[in-house]
């Protein structure tokens, strides 16, 4: 796979506008990962007693960016879903974000329109590092 | 306008103009009145006098107002509430009722079609409807939700907490105690007292305090304004200082207040 090193903004383009807005605050204020961490355990402004649902307390995040370790550095789990990225060329920083949430999402049971924009910003983590340096790191 | 010309038998010559707004669901009346001296033509009453009249038509809330639930092992959960915006049937609703996933995710079809009907407690049929999830923002709490159907007429029109003022009267649509398996459309009218600033990781949304106590079940409720005949919030909570308390009973102390929170509807539009 070679994700492309393109900037946080075109990368946030991809993205509904509700979703970039967000995400652009967060990141000006935490930083990338945990812009993307924060999105997806939010339930919205603290202090609230919620009149409905079953919030779920479950840790999350460190299974999500573990199974995107594995989608992004080749690990046998995605091929399946690596080989439907290779199909096109070249791949469309949409189809980039689409592919990845939905394979997450089956994973772990999440909805891919909640992943992706958190998807969106460790992609563009992973095209600024380097696929190789990031598969290193992480 | 029938009235005041029997009384004023010269009243049909004056001034007088009528305009009648029929939406289907909604009809509004306005008479503007300019009686004048039937000799003289001076004004009678010395100002022009206006005059509002609005009748909603109730029952339309009856078909988009809905329990969003999920399917269990013992039958359907329900979790709380939405309500249809669009003519192909997306619902609004809050992120924490859908959760993370539209598995088993369904809303009941609606069960009246007359709000002032008798709702019978003790019957517990309902027909879900599968429902998928196409939007949500955590940030917001907000989550948009569809269902495979389609809904003919005229629906209300969203607008912001930015169209009403503090202490207008608003009404809210909603299914209180349906997490305890009770499920009967409540109408509930209530002041605006407060327009506030609400924050989540430090991005701060637009929200209203409204003046009524409400309970679980109710979250996703629509806040519909008869004045501009739209909706204007969606109800999310209560407040609840540093977000704990403790439970008698299942009930949280720190819940019962009538300071409910709702978040303006005008964010709904950009998930649409």
């Amino acid at each position: 796979m070679n994700i492309p090193n393109d900037t946080l903004e075109n990368w946030l383009s991809e993205l509904k506008p509700y979703q970039k807005n967000s995400l652009e605050k967060l990141i000006a204020e935490y930083g990338d990962e945990e812009a993307a961490k924060r999105w997806l355990s939010s339930y919205g402004p603290s202090n609230i007693v919620h009149f409905g649902g079953e919030k779920n307390n479950t840790p999350f995040f460190d299974r999500f960016s573990e199974e995107f370790r594995k989608f992004i550095c080749g690990d046998e789990f995605y091929k399946k879903e690596r080989e439907q990225l290779l199909v096109e060329s070249p791949i469309a920083k949409q189809i980039y974000i689409s592919v990845v949430s939905a394979a997450l999402g089956a994973t772990l049971g999440y909805t891919a329109t909640l992943l992706a924009p958190a998807v969106s910003v460790l992609l563009y983590s992973v095209g600024k590092m380097g696929l190789n340096a990031y598969c290193k790191s992480s | 306008v029938r009235h005041y010309c029997n009384y004023c038998v010269w009243f049909a010559k004056q001034s007088c103009s009528l305009s009648w707004v029929v939406l289907k669901n909604i009809f509004i009346i306005k008479v503007v009145v300019d009686i004048r001296h039937p000799c003289s033509g001076a004004p009678l009453i010395g100002k022009t006098v206006s005059l509002n009249k609005r009748e909603i038509n109730m029952n339309v809330f009856t078909q988009i107002v809905v329990v969003v639930g999920k399917i269990t092992p013992n039958g359907v959960s329900m979790l709380g509430t939405g309500f249809i915006i669009t003519n192909d049937c997306k619902i609004v609703t809050t992120r924490h009722i859908v959760g993370e996933s539209d598995k088993e995710l369904v809303v009941l079809a609606p069960h009246i079609k007359d709000i002032n009907e008798y709702q019978d407690t003790t019957d517990v049929r309902c027909q879900p409807i599968s429902a998928k999830i196409l939007e949500i923002d955590p940030i917001k709490d907000l989550a948009i939700i569809k269902i495979d159907a389609n809904f003919t007429g005229d629906l209300p029109q969203l607008g912001s907490f930015d169209d009403v003022k503090i202490s207008e009267q608003v009404g809210i649509f909603g299914f209180p105690h349906c997490v305890d398996g009770r499920k009967v459309l409540t109408f509930q009218e209530a002041e605006i007292g407060a327009k506030i600033l609400l924050q989540s990781n430090n991005i701060k949304t637009k929200h209203a305090v409204i003046n009524s106590q409400t309970r679980p079940g109710q979250s996703g409720s629509l806040i519909f304004s008869h004045r501009i005949s739209k909706i204007v919030g969606i109800l999310i909570g209560a407040y609840i200082p540093g977000g704990g308390g403790i439970s008698l009973g299942g009930i949280n102390p720190l819940e019962l207040h009538q300071t409910t929170q709702c978040i303006s509807a005008e964010y709904v539009k950009e998930m649409l």
